[in-house]
């Protein structure tokens, strides 16, 4: 679970790239971050993964205050950002166990692990290959692997689908369902509306620092009392602002 | 030559653009004084010791082979750099596949890099040629004619060794397609390049030993009845003519000399124009993907997230081309380059009379407290930890997402640069033990001293980068080597070797006692530095956005 109080975050030119926002993100549901650029989706994001601290107010992963017990709560975390060049001189079997190295996964289970993602995301014969040599797709499905290594409770996604193609898409898209079907939460931004309508269990709209919705789709409809296609729904709200 | 210059002009905006300063205007010309006033004490020291040789050369009449000597040190310094600049500017730099795409010829974009590359190494010149330049014109009482021949013979000196090693380097990378391991190949072909142009000058150097054995060229030269002067400078072509243009303002040399580099920078255009696009296109190649065997996950064991984190550090730079050229071979190989050609080139004979001389001038105590003074200087070159933050870039998110504390993260950091240092100085010791014939014990003793210098230097590095870590580059080149962490750390390095000066001077004769203090004293120093940067290092990183 992820529990955001009253979070605000201030860059350097005193604007408040997220102001007193408070969300809670529940076990077992799909959650979508939806916003237009420069929303604060990712400053958000880097509060709740402890990239970024916050001026005020807290975060606590699955009880575990990100600021006072990072260590514990980032355990908790699998991340996946929106850049996915990373160590670009190891190759993606050394990057896997890196990652699970850091987690603590234990040796064993570890390889029918690594076989059974790979063959997954259709990456065995991509293993032995440096991350600096895979396309961008390829580069996004060893970051996704080397989160789902250490099978984390909380599952934090950045703009998950963008460069995936259709197979890993869907691949992607069903082990976050699996997930969260077993009382794990999901929570993942994105540009894509398609996605957050057929994926989300619930969503949260936020524009200029500030949350404009939280809820089911359905109870985005009853609010705005209208019953056009979330991409409607979103442009209006968003626009108001 | 239009596209020439055009080329030139993008290639320095890319380069120095976004360096320091930008946010603040004042920064540029304050940064400047501050370098000025770091290094000129050197050079004004350097020019100091050209005068004092000098003056022993001249009771020989031999006075003129300081600018011999000079123009050979320029070269050989020109030409080992210029293996390392060329290899990471002609086909590491992130922007050359943008060029082959445009209606460019290979030459075009070869001599483009090739002046920026020499730009650099007119830096290079500044420390190791001026100061023998103004140094001899003093003391030999030049006047402004003199000076005058200087300008071009500077401009000029650089240019041979340069095409020289970018004419090896051009040759070997031209077999880049052929590899697949492209890092890999790269490493080497700079390793290669590197032993090509020692081996050749080793040769040559030890074809005119035995020339001078047999006909008695020590006596000759020290009867006067031969230049020692051109003796050293025979080494490179053109560099006999240039100490005569600049010792007898003679005009003609002066005409022979830039004629013979007009005539480098000829070959080397032929050589790239040949083959320089075969090695670039090779080298951009995509690699073949190769079935993965199964059996390769069983080679991997669970291990603690500080050694995994260690051993990412070290697969990082030892397989980034760029990386393992400015912080593992210039720690490693460099001062083994320098110093086993020269152990062997010198003789036996002379190598049995500096130990004499050194042994007898020279208590135990000075070998010790002088290694702190070599291995600070060798180590402070290398910026492992001056640049361990900003290598990151912009994957930093990552050492603050990841679950491992800051703390682990420091020490492995600062563990991979040490694994490397002290594998380094470990190596030169053994060399310097051997030829020196220096006993065990006291080989321990400046082990343990230089051990003292490279810790110190680690730490005040990382300390340095974690502060202000450079963490926007599209390229690797300007994470290690356009990085302003790895001067200061720099001048913080030869700060402390001056204080080791200091304190062998005061220590006098009887030191051994005292260098044991000093030794002591460093590792408390050490520990104190290490302790405010476990301390400060969390709040720095997490500062960082």
């Amino acid at each position: 679970m992820i529990s955001i109080n009253n979070v605000t975050k201030t860059y350097g030119s005193g604007i408040k790239a997220v102001d007193s926002l408070s969300l809670e993100v529940r076990k077992g549901e799909i959650f979508g971050f939806l916003g237009p650029n420069g929303a604060g989706k990712t400053t958000t994001i880097k509060m709740v993964t402890g990239i970024l601290p916050p001026d005020e107010g807290t975060v606590l992963i699955n009880g575990y205050d990100i600021a006072k017990d990072p260590i514990n709560a980032k355990m908790e975390i699998g991340f996946v950002s929106d850049d996915p060049n990373v160590f670009e001189r190891l190759k993606g079997l050394e990057y896997l166990n890196f990652m699970a190295d850091i987690y603590k996964v234990p040796a064993e289970g570890r390889r029918e692990r690594i076989l059974e993602l790979a063959d997954e995301f259709e990456m065995t014969n991509a293993l032995d290959d440096k991350i600096q040599s895979y396309s961008h797709g390829m580069k996004q499905k060893i970051v996704v692997m080397g989160v789902l290594i250490h099978d984390p409770d909380v599952w934090i996604l950045d703009e998950p689908l963008s460069g995936l193609d259709p197979k890993s898409s869907f691949t992607l898209k069903k082990i976050m369902r699996d997930h969260a079907d077993k009382g794990n939460t999901v929570m993942f931004s994105t540009h894509v509306l398609e996605v957050a309508e057929k994926v989300c269990d619930r969503i949260a709209v936020i524009n200029k620092g500030r949350i404009l919705f939280v809820g089911t789709l359905a109870e985005m409809k009853a609010t705005l009392k209208t019953d056009t296609s979330l991409e409607k729904m979103f442009l209006e709200m968003t626009d108001d602002e | 030559m239009n596209n020439v210059i055009k080329l030139i002009k993008i290639g320095l905006l890319t380069t120095f653009r976004g360096q320091v300063g930008k946010k603040r205007k004042i920064q540029k010309p304050l940064f400047a004084l501050l370098l000025l006033v770091a290094f000129s004490p050197m050079v004004f020291s350097l020019i100091e010791i050209i005068r004092v040789m000098y003056e022993s050369l001249d009771m020989f009449g031999q006075g003129d082979s300081i600018i011999a000597l000079g123009l050979l040190v320029a070269s050989m310094v020109v030409f080992l750099f210029g293996i390392f600049y060329t290899i990471g500017s002609y086909y590491m730099a992130k922007d050359i596949p943008t060029y082959l795409q445009l209606p460019l010829k290979p030459w075009e974009i070869s001599i483009s890099r090739f002046v920026m590359v020499l730009l650099y190494e007119y830096l290079t010149m500044l420390i190791f040629f001026l100061p023998v330049v103004i140094g001899f014109g003093i003391s030999a009482g030049k006047g402004v004619l003199y000076y005058l021949m200087a300008v071009p013979v500077f401009l000029a000196v650089p240019i041979l060794p340069l095409s020289l090693a970018s004419v090896l380097v051009i040759a070997i990378m031209s077999f880049s397609k052929r590899a697949i391991n492209k890092d890999r190949f790269t490493m080497i072909a700079s390793l290669l390049g590197l032993a090509i142009g020692i081996g050749f000058n080793f040769g040559f150097q030890s074809l005119i030993g035995r020339i001078d054995s047999q006909t008695g060229f020590q006596e000759m030269i020290l009867s006067g009845r031969i230049s020692m002067a051109e003796n050293i400078a025979r080494f490179f072509p053109g560099l006999p003519n240039a100490t005569r243009a600049l010792v007898d303002n003679n005009l003609l040399h002066l005409i022979i000399f830039l004629l013979v580099a007009a005539a480098a920078i000829l070959v080397f255009l032929l050589v790239s124009k040949a083959l320089y696009f075969k090695g670039v296109l090779g080298i951009n190649q995509q690699v073949s993907r190769r079935k993965f065997d199964v059996k390769r996950i069983d080679g991997f064991d669970s291990r603690n997230p500080v050694v995994t984190y260690l051993y990412k550090e070290l697969k990082l730079i030892f397989r980034t081309p760029i990386y393992f050229m400015n912080l593992v071979m210039i720690d490693i190989l460099l001062p083994l380059f320098m110093i086993v050609p020269m152990f062997i080139s010198i003789g036996a004979d002379e190598v049995a009379v500096i130990k004499e001389q050194l042994l007898a001038s020279a208590p135990p105590g000075i070998f010790i407290a002088g290694s702190f003074v070599v291995f600070m200087f060798i180590s402070a070159m290398n910026g492992i930890t001056a640049t361990s933050v900003s290598r990151e870039g912009s994957q930093l998110y990552m050492m603050k997402y990841l679950p491992i504390g800051y703390a682990d993260q420091l020490n492995a950091k600062l563990l991979s640069g040490m694994v490397v240092s002290t594998a380094g100085m470990i190596l030169l010791m053994i060399v310097m033990t051997i030829f020196l014939e220096i006993s065990i014990p006291i080989a321990l003793l400046m082990l343990l001293s230089g051990l003292n210098a490279v810790i110190l230097t680690r730490l005040t590095g990382m300390f340095i980068d974690a502060a202000n870590p450079k963490l926007k580059w599209d390229n690797e080149q300007k994470a290690v080597k356009q990085n302003m962490n790895l001067v200061f750390n720099m001048l913080i390095g030869m700060g402390a070797a001056g204080l080791a000066v200091i304190f062998i001077i005061f220590a006098g004769k009887s030191m051994f006692l005292n260098v044991m203090v000093f030794i002591i004293g460093m590792a408390v120093v050490n520990y104190v530095v290490y302790r405010l940067l476990a301390r400060s290092f969390p709040r720095m990183i997490e500062r960082i956005e």
